[in-house]
């Protein structure tokens, strides 16, 4: 109730939390407890051991970076509710034990957990769940229930909710319940749990919280994992006790278990462990680098740096071109027989400093062999590949675009060679990766998009204004991808934009038109990434693409108060948060968003997000990379 | 934090907003995590159920279906996943992926062990009148009804294109891949090659790979190698170890390279030193550091601290060596500098003493750790605490050329003093940890930046920077140059002299300020901040001059709050009072949160030559929400509410808000205020005359 209060009287403040998660920040500076056991009374008397540790120095009271932590913190900020769903992220955490826990849930375990009037509908409706795929490998079953899952969840709560399943009453009902969602993880020894409130809406007496719940376990043949989403209803924290749980309620329910241990096989050690630059420059992260190469050289905290296939030698192996770091060389690694892969970057002169985001491998000249462009933040490489996979660098070409992220090729004007797109962010390489988009879910003052049209020779020339690209296309650009959506035989273009609307270019007869609003694919939100395909196989090329999932955006921006405060833009700012989007193409030239309906939204914070056949069933299937920054502070933003 | 601005305006994003970013950025450098530790998602395509998997026409819209197989699939590493490509690497008929990551393993190859028994077909297009790659050909495999299932009478089309760069930052193997399902028929496979011709191709089967050649019409199969590495894989020892753990772990990579723990980084380019003062152990003032004759470590240390202990033991055993170099050594010790005091000056005296220490040697200064922490900032993506012992390397002429966090090694430091006579080329070159080539040189550091950095607490610094870059500047006259490039100096250099007199303001140097702003609008007559800020220095001396400068900045930037403001706090002063209040009420609605346009507006209509009781209550209202939003109930708006309820006629409430504004104007000490107030409360109670306007 305070916290209701507290949340809707104060303006919002929408950034953070929209892109944050909630888990406080702890003081920055050095643990001072760290340096008394290493630090003598007196000085030392002799060395002994070649220590070297640097030893971290706490100055002043309060250092501003310590402050400025103290802003951010959510529970310093106003939306309370943040403080209300890190409460139960103590307790969800307590729920994850249970579940991962082989040894039956204990009731003692249970009962710090709930209220004593605890009611939770059966978990696992095992009687109610259909067969929606099975094949020789895999099964999915399914339960939905229609009524409870699309409302405000405020509204409606879980005892209000007409469940056709018989109820668990107290601590020994949730064991019970719990000991069922086990059964639907048969045969493994290890439960792997993660639950996560996305959702949050306070009453007078209690309030509720959405969970996304998902848990799976791995045995030799078989593997199995179950995703459900519950409605949890809890007590408001009182003197200093956590939020209890008096009800859950099931809204989806889905499992899936495949007749093997896993599908896919890491083998990069096998593959890259005899080069030396698996162990220098595969093994450690970004972080590892970034006190031992200075910005100046050009690394980055932000890691955006790329990879491209091609065979670059004609031998029928495909090969991996790897973009990196500036002060890290970038990588060509060439495909053996036996499936392993041998470094070779200095003798193909291709093991440039300069950091790179994005390469490809394609014949540039149409003379038969994969030659190589590489885009540095400021400069295209153009290398000739000499038929064996040795490059000849040519001219590089400067400015092209102020810190370039990816690049697409393909031949927009039909005249039988590749063309290339490069994608720019924001025009200052000051800020490159977080810049100062304005406004934050519509921006249009970042750097700009450039079309480069092959003249043949490896001469380029910039024809982004003569093709009518130029319109719109200052949007923090992270992607693009060509592909003839409106089957009219040339090549269109979807561009996007990590803040807000993205591009949909119609190409007719070489001259460009942004129809993305008509076509209803502009998708406000932090687009990272765009792939086409056709999963539904009726023959038109849908788009999927990689946004940003921020559970405590969720929380925040679908909230009365939020919406109340941000009025016309909060529409907008709740899809900032939402997740990946398909765009389904219906052939008349407009898409139909089927995100949510297809089960494709939550692909967390992503980045490359594809298609791919993955069981060879002849249905594309979908991939996403994700996560943003992991580093070694713990205390997630 | 700050809400996103809703409109662009004319460029420049409102201080507090960007502000925000930067803090997000600079918690981000110092190592907290934001997203991180996902999951990678793997989403499979289950709308082919009814259908016996395949053999189906297009689905209606809306029937796509897919579940969520993320954990079983064995892609759900915690990776800060970037790119992804896809490629059937082991040529084993199914797709493998690449991952290229921000966290470690950088790049992981994920082999598909599917043990399903669909078919497939691979495809290799290449054009002849079309580009060679045939990027953008599509493909379309043509099945024939399976008779076991229900598809639809034409069979099933599965259609594919030809990318070169999608998803981001990625491209994936330019061979086309089709999951066929179980015992399929090829009934046709057609090519549609860029610019729409149809071609048809003979003698495609299931379970093979075919090369496809524009104009020939005619598949031809190409072999799978030999042998297939997948066996290899399977069995190869070396694969177990990274074979993904137990389930519930993380999949960690094998062992990275043990981390060395000093971190010594040649810079790529040298960077000029703020001024940096320290006390001599003998004299009680601060003295610079002196530079630029010769190489020189600085070295900082505490003498609680056992590697320094051992760093200073080594410079002095191995002073010859290091002398012989011409290399000085400045020893400087933080000892008393930290929040705990762990230990005292005297301490660091008694241990060089003891060491005999025979190079020179000090105590650092609270600002020269900040000032080191400023660049250390600079220098690196990731901030880290300071931390001691720590030396920065400058060259001969006192630029930094190399910084060592933890314990310097001595013949490590020989070998860098070396590298300092370097060309510009090599020594670029030889800042790289890994060796490879650099294409170009790498620009110098950005001298406004760090003008920036260093302007907020030490100005004297942020204008030596700006002079500096003026003078690169000026150095680069010499170049020939473009129209374009003569624009794009004078911006420049405008923006510099902008800075340098934000800079020298700092110093209180007016005069020098009023000259580099004349300059900086010379050379852009257009910067509307130079206007702005010649404008308040000449606020009290020229009001005239200022109210024209003022005028020009709201001409070119009617969004700059600050300048609206300005000009209504002038033109009041100048008596033009109408044309004040709508300068300021335009501030006051370019930043509704800001308290300081409200009280000048208050103060105008409580003065106001014809009172009436609307203008009273409107500075009511006016002064009450400068209370609200001011810090801590200012005295400043307390006294203006003051007056406000006094020319309202409400002198009780005049003289409670005047006795508060009074207690908290004599807690803040400020009692020039505090006798304003005074007076003025004085007057509340003798009459309910207005008071006099305070400027």
């Amino acid at each position: 109730m305070v916290a209701r209060r507290a949340a809707s009287n104060r303006a919002p403040s929408i950034r953070i939390l929209l892109l944050s998660g909630t888990v406080l920040l702890s003081a920055c500076g050095a643990d001072p407890d760290r340096q008394s056991s290493t630090r003598p009374s007196a000085f030392p008397p002799s060395l002994g051991a070649a220590q070297t540790v640097p030893m971290p120095l706490r100055q002043g009271p309060r250092s501003p970076t310590e402050r400025l932590a103290e802003k951010v913190d959510p529970k310093n900020d106003i939306w309370d509710t943040e403080s209300l769903a890190e409460s139960t992220a103590l307790q969800l955490e307590i729920l994850r034990g249970l579940i991962e826990s082989r040894e039956s849930p204990v009731i003692e375990h249970a009962s710090g957990l709930i209220a004593d009037s605890f009611v939770s509908q059966t978990l696992r409706p095992v009687e109610e769940l259909d067969t929606v795929f099975a094949d020789d490998l895999w099964v999915v079953r399914r339960w939905t229930e229609p009524s409870t899952s699309a409302g405000p969840i405020g509204s409606a709560g879980p005892a209000e909710s007409t469940a056709s399943t018989p109820d668990h009453l107290g601590a020994p009902g949730l064991v019970d319940a719990l000991r069922q969602l086990q059964d639907g993880l048969p045969g493994g020894s290890d439960i792997r749990a993660a639950l996560k409130a996305y959702q949050i809406e306070t009453s007078d007496s209690f309030f509720s919280t959405r969970v996304l719940v998902q848990a799976s376990s791995r045995s030799a043949g078989n593997s199995s994992q179950w995703n459900a989403s519950w409605l949890c209803r809890w007590t408001y924290p009182d003197d200093g006790k956590p939020p209890q749980l008096l009800a859950i309620a099931l809204e989806r329910y889905e499992e899936v278990s495949v007749r093997q241990r896993t599908i896919f096989t890491d083998a990069t050690e096998y593959t890259l462990g005899r080069n030396a630059a698996y162990r220098q420059q595969v093994l450690p992260g970004i972080g590892h680098w970034l006190g031992r190469i200075s910005r100046l050289s050009g690394v980055s905290l932000f890691g955006h740096h790329g990879l491209a296939i091609g065979d670059v030698n004609g031998d029928g192996l495909e090969d991996l071109y790897v973009a990196d770091a500036g002060g890290l060389p970038n990588r060509l690694y060439v495909q053996n027989p036996d499936g392993t892969a041998t470094e070779v970057s200095a003798s193909a002169r291709v093991d440039w400093l300069e950091s790179t985001s994005s390469a490809l491998l394609i014949d540039l000249d149409n003379d038969g062999d994969q030659d190589l462009v590489a885009v540095t933040r400021r400069m295209l490489l153009l290398a000739e590949n000499d038929g064996s996979g040795r490059f000849t660098l040519h001219k590089p070409m400067r400015n092209v675009v102020a810190s370039a992220t990816s690049l697409a090729a393909a031949d927009y004007d039909g005249d039988g060679d590749l063309d290339i797109y490069v994608c720019g962010y924001d025009g200052e390489a000051e800020h490159q990766g977080l810049p100062g988009p304005v406004p934050y879910h519509d921006a249009n003052n970042g750097g700009a998009n450039a079309l480069l049209e092959n003249r043949g020779g490896f001469e380029f020339v910039d024809v982004t204004t003569r093709t009518g690209l130029d319109a719109n296309n200052t949007r923090y650009s992270f992607a693009a991808a060509w592909e003839d959506y409106d089957n009219d035989g040339d090549m269109d273009l979807y561009v996007a934009n990590d803040f807000g609307r993205n591009n949909l270019y119609r190409n007719s007869g070489g001259h460009f038109d942004d129809v993305a609003a008509e076509a209803g694919v502009e998708d406000v939100a932090s687009g990272m990434s765009v792939a086409w395909g056709d999963p539904d196989r009726n023959g038109w090329m849908d788009i999927y693409i990689g946004n940003m999932y921020s559970a405590a955006g969720n929380r925040v921006a679908y909230q009365r108060a939020f919406v109340d405060a941000t009025g016309n833009a909060a529409s907008d700012l709740q899809r900032m948060a939402r997740g990946n989007t398909f765009f389904a193409n219906e052939g008349t030239g407009s898409f139909r968003d089927l995100s949510e309906a297809a089960g494709v939204a939550m692909g967390r914070w992503a980045w490359s997000s594809r298609f791919a056949d993955l069981n060879n069933d002849g249905w594309q299937d979908l991939v996403v990379a994700n996560g943003y920054l992991s580093n070694d502070d713990t205390g997630d933003l | 934090m700050s809400r996103s601005p809703q409109a662009l305006g004319t460029g420049r994003s409102p201080a507090d907003y960007v502000a925000g970013w930067q803090a997000t950025l600079r918690l981000l450098r110092q190592g907290k995590s934001w997203s991180g530790t996902e999951r990678n998602c793997v989403f499979l395509n289950i709308s082919g159920l009814n259908t016996g998997g395949l053999n189906t026409g297009g689905l209606n819209t809306g029937d796509l279906r897919f579940a969520d197989v993320s954990a079983v699939s064995g892609l759900d590493f915690p990776d800060d996943g970037r790119g992804l490509a896809v490629v059937d690497w082991d040529g084993d008929g199914d797709l493998d992926l690449w991952l290229a990551n921000r966290t470690a393993p950088r790049l992981r190859l994920m082999l598909n062990q599917g043990e399903s028994k669909n078919s497939f077909v691979a495809l290799r297009l290449r054009g002849t009148r079309s580009n060679r790659d045939a990027i953008g050909a599509r493909a379309e495999v043509e099945l024939a009804p399976d008779p076991h299932t229900m598809g639809s009478a034409l069979g099933s089309r599965l259609v594919r294109t030809i990318y070169a760069g999608d998803a981001f930052l990625s491209q994936s193997s330019k061979w086309l891949h089709f999951g066929l399902g179980t015992a399929p028929v090829i009934k046709r496979v057609t090519v549609r090659w860029p610019g729409g011709k149809r071609e048809t191709f003979a003698g495609v089967r299931p379970g093979g790979r075919y090369l496809l050649v524009e104009g020939t019409g005619a598949a031809v199969a190409v072999t799978a190698r030999e042998p297939r590495p997948q066996r290899a894989l399977a069995s190869a020892p070396q694969a177990s170890s990274v074979e993904p753990g137990e389930p519930g772990e993380p999949e960690a990579p094998a062992v990275p390279p043990a981390p060395d723990t000093t971190e010594r980084v040649l810079l790529p380019v040298r960077v000029p030193l703020p001024r940096l003062l320290y006390k001599p152990l003998d004299a009680v003032g601060p003295r610079a550091v002196e530079t630029g004759s010769g190489p020189l470590l600085i070295n900082l240390w505490a003498s609680w601290c056992v590697p320094c202990v051992a760093e200073l033991r080594e410079f002095s055993e191995r002073a010859e060596e290091l002398r012989a170099t011409g290399l000085g050594i400045l020893a400087l010790s933080v000892d008393g500098l930290d929040r705990d005091q762990i230990t005292k000056p005297a301490d660091a005296n008694r241990l060089l003493e003891e060491l005999e220490f025979p190079f020179p040697a000090g105590y650092a200064t609270p600002e020269l750790l900040e000032k080191i922490e400023l660049l250390q900032e600079t220098l690196f993506e990731r901030s880290l605490p300071f931390a001691v012992p720590a030396s920065l390397l400058l060259d001969g002429a006192g630029e930094l050329a190399a910084t060592y966090r933890g314990r310097t090694d001595v013949d490590r430091l020989l070998l860098d003093l070396k590298s300092l006579g370097e060309s510009r080329v090599r020594l670029q070159a030889a800042s790289a940890p890994l060796p490879g080539r650099w294409i170009a040189p790498l620009p110098g550091p950005d001298l406004e930046s760090l003008a920036k950095r260093f302007g907020v607490r030490f100005p004297e610094d942020a204008e030596r920077y700006l002079r500096l870059a003026l003078d690169r500047l000026a150095a680069r006259n010499a170049e020939p140059m473009t129209p374009e490039r003569v624009r794009r100096r004078s911006e420049q250099e405008a923006g510099l002299r902008l800075s340098l007199a934000n800079a020298v303001l700092k110093q209180d140097r007016r005069e020098e300020a009023i000259v580099q702003l004349r300059r900086a609008i010379d050379l852009e007559e257009d910067l509307g901040r130079a206007h702005a800020t010649l404008a308040a220095v000449l606020r009290s001396s020229e009001p005239e001059a200022a109210i024209d400068h003022y005028r020009r900045a709201v001409e070119i930037d009617p969004a700059d709050a600050e300048a609206q403001h300005g000009l209504g706090v002038t033109l009041r002063t100048a008596g033009r009072l109408d044309e004040a209040l709508r300068h300021l009420a335009i501030a006051q609605s370019l930043r509704p949160d800001w308290p300081a346009p409200l009280i000048p507006m208050a103060w105008i209509l409580i003065g106001h030559p014809e009172p009436n009781a609307q203008r009273a209550a409107e500075a009511v209202r006016f002064a009450e929400r400068a209370v609200a939003l001011s810090e801590d109930r200012h005295p400043v708006a307390l006294d203006t509410l003051a007056a406000a309820y006094a020319a309202a006629g409400r002198p009780t409430d005049a003289i409670a808000t005047a006795r508060e504004a009074l207690d908290s104007a004599r807690a803040r000490s400020d009692d020039v205020l505090a006798a304003g107030i005074q007076s003025r409360l004085l007057r509340y109670r003798s009459s309910s005359s207005a008071p006099t306007v305070p400027n």
